[in-house]
């Protein structure tokens, strides 16, 4: 094989103090300390979560303070991690609601967000919430009961282990 | 009755051999053909009302219910044509339309003839745009059920249930078309014992037992079969678990048991047997440490044992204990030189191997329904055999039979006044009444007698046995005379009677003549009887009871019992089926249930013994010609679930 010479350009003396391409670089650095900034300071900043938005699922709150949730357990059998555990119980006003979850557990370190839940739910009582971050210092802590998944958690995290 | 006669057919293409009496609907079921229906149930009969076993039959121009059509020769039938296909999404249309939202809240849910139904064959949206009717909802009626009015498809099984099996008319329909409902008469209540087969046979929601309310979903439950173990009739049962613990029990079919049926007292019985009281370890009253292992125990049983006489040991079996316990019971006495007491009566064992030897005991081999008179013997049969009752009734609905009884007020059967005839209780009107029934009537016509343990005494057996003797030689209609044993394994026990087992009658002689020193006693001391008495003064008294505020005061060792949904076993029911019974859940800690504990006992008196459940069982089969290992034994899983189990599963 013949050998290429690549031709190279021949450098300046201007080029080979190679100070002016660093001070060209910072302008550029300069003139952003002046525009507008996209970065978000998040977790204090949030942006607006699409309505379909798929975060780890959250309990919904029905009339007269009883949980939407009715254990049907279809939730607990479509999932797929099998994330989910429900105990049923009778409720004490049978006039107004027969039967509510006596346990709601969702263990969030096995689930997988895939919304099945919300999609099997016949009551609108299990949504994907706009909640994402899941940090926790232990597994235990991770296993979400029925009054925390039925309250705003996210806001309330430093009360998880 | 002679053999019926074949009917050749066609349904769906398909070639199928039937017998005449039989409706289309039957003969497809039988033939593994599915076809939606609501109203007949084969236990309960035909109703022809809820029109969804709707069938095309060539050259018929409309469409056919095919339960109350009978099968004839040639017939082509189609259950899959387009326009049996359209009717039937019209008729679940119908049904859905005031049928409620309740899915989610259905104890049904999961095991719904009607859920299934709609997915199979309904139609996936409603024309409906109304309100629907309201009607009464999760009203509490009798002790086990819960009705919800608004969920019923008026299919009637329930009531044509209570009428013809059970004899009461405690629940009806009234009103019309919409807003017609099925509710509890004035003055009714639901009393008739069988309330938990409405749970069963009810094909929504509608009915539902409170045990089972709102505990679990189907899906979620394991099912083991085993027997009931609360009467000589050992109905085939499946226990439901959810993962350790049991939640509910239903009834498998076998024809030559309890059919389809369960009475509530076996039914829930896991609720009264199965409770956090229970002993799971033995206990030595007096002592508060913990015992260190069964094996320790045993040794200080054994140790108390050798010091007592040999021969002054007895041995007090329950009947409630599987043929394999008894059989150690009894080596174990051997072993110690002890006499083993059953609650049973001589006279009755006696009579109840004459029998089997002449071959003349059978009970309900599928015959039953041949029986043409059935002559009851004893008091209390409704409540100590109700499913044979129920059984009785049946057939006295479906085939006018006789059905004789004799005893005092407690004999039952007071709606069958007018065919039953009582008889007087003295042997002698006995004799006439067996001499009449085994003359006149035809001779493929079955008598059935049905005799109590109780009834059969010093006074009564000679004069049965006469009576068989000569019903034997007169060549009249078919005898078959069946004892009903009281007592979950009676029948068991009285097969293994030999010359070291005794009535428990003679044990309070035997203690008066101060021929008792110990006893190991299986069960409750009734208080207040004479062995309560006795039973303070004896050097060894082992008792072994569910609970420990059953023991006597005066048990110096209390072991723990197994209820018979914890044994693991064979039970032989009163008609000498030798049935499998499993363990649905352990209570006992491991090495203290009987069979250890009898075996460890005997093991510390020097005889060794390192059988398993299942060889003791071979050794029996051996003995007594049952099949030949526990794996052989015949039985029915089959449970009455015309697509409540949803075909997927």
């Amino acid at each position: 094989m013949a050998v290429i010479v690549a031709p190279r350009p021949g450098l300046r003396w201007w080029d080979k103090l190679y100070l002016p391409p660093i001070l060209q670089g910072l302008s550029i650095t300069f003139r952003h300390i002046f525009r507008k900034k996209v970065t978000m300071q998040f977790p204090e900043e949030r942006w607006k979560y699409p309505p379909k938005y798929r975060g780890f699922p959250k309990l919904v709150m029905g009339e007269n303070g009883i949980e939407k949730c009715v254990a049907c357990k279809l939730c607990e059998v479509v999932c797929p991690p099998i994330a989910i555990a429900i105990d049923i119980k009778e409720y004490e006003r049978q006039d107004l609601r027969e039967r509510v979850p006596a346990e709601f557990i969702i263990d969030l370190g096995r689930c997988i967000v895939c919304g099945m839940c919300e999609e099997a739910c016949p009551k609108d009582a299990i949504v994907m919430s706009d909640e994402h971050i899941m940090s926790c210092a232990s597994r235990e802590g991770l296993v979400f009961r029925k009054t925390l998944l039925l309250d705003d958690y996210h806001k309330i995290e430093t009360q998880r282990t | 009755m002679s053999d019926t006669k074949k009917v050749r057919l066609t349904i769906n293409g398909k070639e199928v051999l039937s017998e005449a009496g039989k409706s289309l609907l039957q003969a497809a079921i039988e033939a593994g053909i599915q076809i939606p229906h609501f109203c007949y149930h084969p236990g309960i009969g035909i109703e022809g009302s809820c029109r969804l076993c709707l069938v095309e039959i060539e050259g018929v121009a409309k469409l056919q219910t095919s339960c109350t059509v009978p099968v004839k020769e040639g017939l082509v039938v189609s259950s899959e044509s387009e326009t049996v296909r359209t009717a039937r999404k019209g008729v679940l249309e119908f049904f859905l339309i005031n049928h409620p939202l309740d899915c989610p809240i259905c104890d049904k849910g999961g095991e719904c003839p009607l859920q299934n139904y709609a997915l199979d064959a309904g139609q996936s949206y409603s024309r409906f745009e109304f309100d629907k009717i309201e009607k009464g909802k999760h009203q509490v009626i009798g002790e086990h059920i819960v009705l919800d009015t608004e969920r019923c498809v008026l299919c009637n099984r329930c009531v044509r249930f209570l009428r013809n099996l059970t004899g009461r008319e405690e629940l009806q329909i009234r009103n019309r078309g919409v807003h017609s409902e099925i509710f509890v008469p004035e003055g009714a209540s639901l009393t008739s014992g069988f309330t938990g087969n409405l749970a069963d046979i009810c094909p929504v929601g509608s009915l539902t037992t409170r045990e089972f309310r709102f505990r679990a979903r189907p899906w979620e439950l394991k099912t083991i079969d085993t027997i009931c173990g609360e009467c000589s009739l050992g109905c085939n049962v499946q226990a439901w678990k959810k993962e350790t613990q049991l939640l509910r029990v239903t009834p498998r079919i076998e024809p030559e048991v309890n059919e389809y049926w369960l009475c509530d007292r076996g039914r829930f019985s896991l609720h009264h047997r199965i409770t956090p009281d229970r002993l799971t370890a033995a206990h030595k009253p007096g002592n508060g440490a913990t015992l260190a292992s069964p094996a320790q125990v045993a040794s200080m049983i054994a140790d108390e044992i050798r010091g007592v006489p040999r021969g002054d040991m007895a041995f007090v079996a329950e009947s409630s204990l599987t043929n394999e316990e008894f059989f150690r019971l009894k080596k174990l006495a051997a072993a110690a030189g002890g006499k083993v007491y059953a609650p049973l009566s001589t006279e009755a064992v006696e009579l109840a191997r004459k029998l089997a030897g002449e071959g003349l005991s059978g009970g309900f081999p599928g015959k039953l329904e041949q029986a043409k008179t059935v002559l009851l013997l004893g008091e209390r049969v409704e409540e100590e055999h109700p499913v044979l009752a129920l059984r009785l009734r049946r057939l006295y609905h479906a085939y006018q039979i006789r059905l004789l009884t004799f005893g005092g007020a407690r004999r039952g059967f007071e709606d069958i006044r007018a065919s039953h005839t009582e008889v007087a209780g003295d042997p002698e009107s006995v004799q006439s009444l067996f001499e009449k029934l085994s003359k006149g009537g035809r001779a493929d016509e079955f008598t059935y007698v049905f005799l109590t343990d109780r009834w059969v005494d010093s006074a009564t057996l000679p004069a049965i046995l006469r009576c068989l003797d000569e019903a034997r030689g007169a060549g009249g209609p078919r005898l078959s005379v069946s004892l009903l044993w009281n007592g979950a394994n009676a029948a068991g026990l009285a097969a293994q009677w030999d010359s070291a087992v005794h009535p428990t009658a003679e044990l309070e002689a035997d203690i008066q003549r101060g021929k008792v020193q110990g006893v190991l006693w299986f069960g409750e001391v009734r208080g207040g009887t004479v062995f309560d008495e006795y039973l303070r003064g004896m050097r060894v008294f082992v008792q072994a009871v569910h609970r420990l505020a059953e023991a006597h005061p005066r048990a110096r060792w209390v072991l723990p019992l197994e209820s018979g949904l914890e044994k693991k076993g064979t039970y032989l029911n009163t008609f000498g089926r030798v049935q499998t019974v499993r363990r649905t859940v352990r209570l006992i800690e491991k090495g203290y249930e009987p069979m250890s504990m009898l075996r460890l006992i005997r093991q510390k008196l020097g005889v060794e013994d390192t059988l398993s459940v299942e060889q003791v069982y071979e050794e029996l089969a051996k003995e007594f010609g049952y099949p030949k290992t526990l794996g052989e034994i015949p039985e029915s899983k089959q449970t009455y679930d015309h697509y409540a189990r949803a075909l997927w599963r």
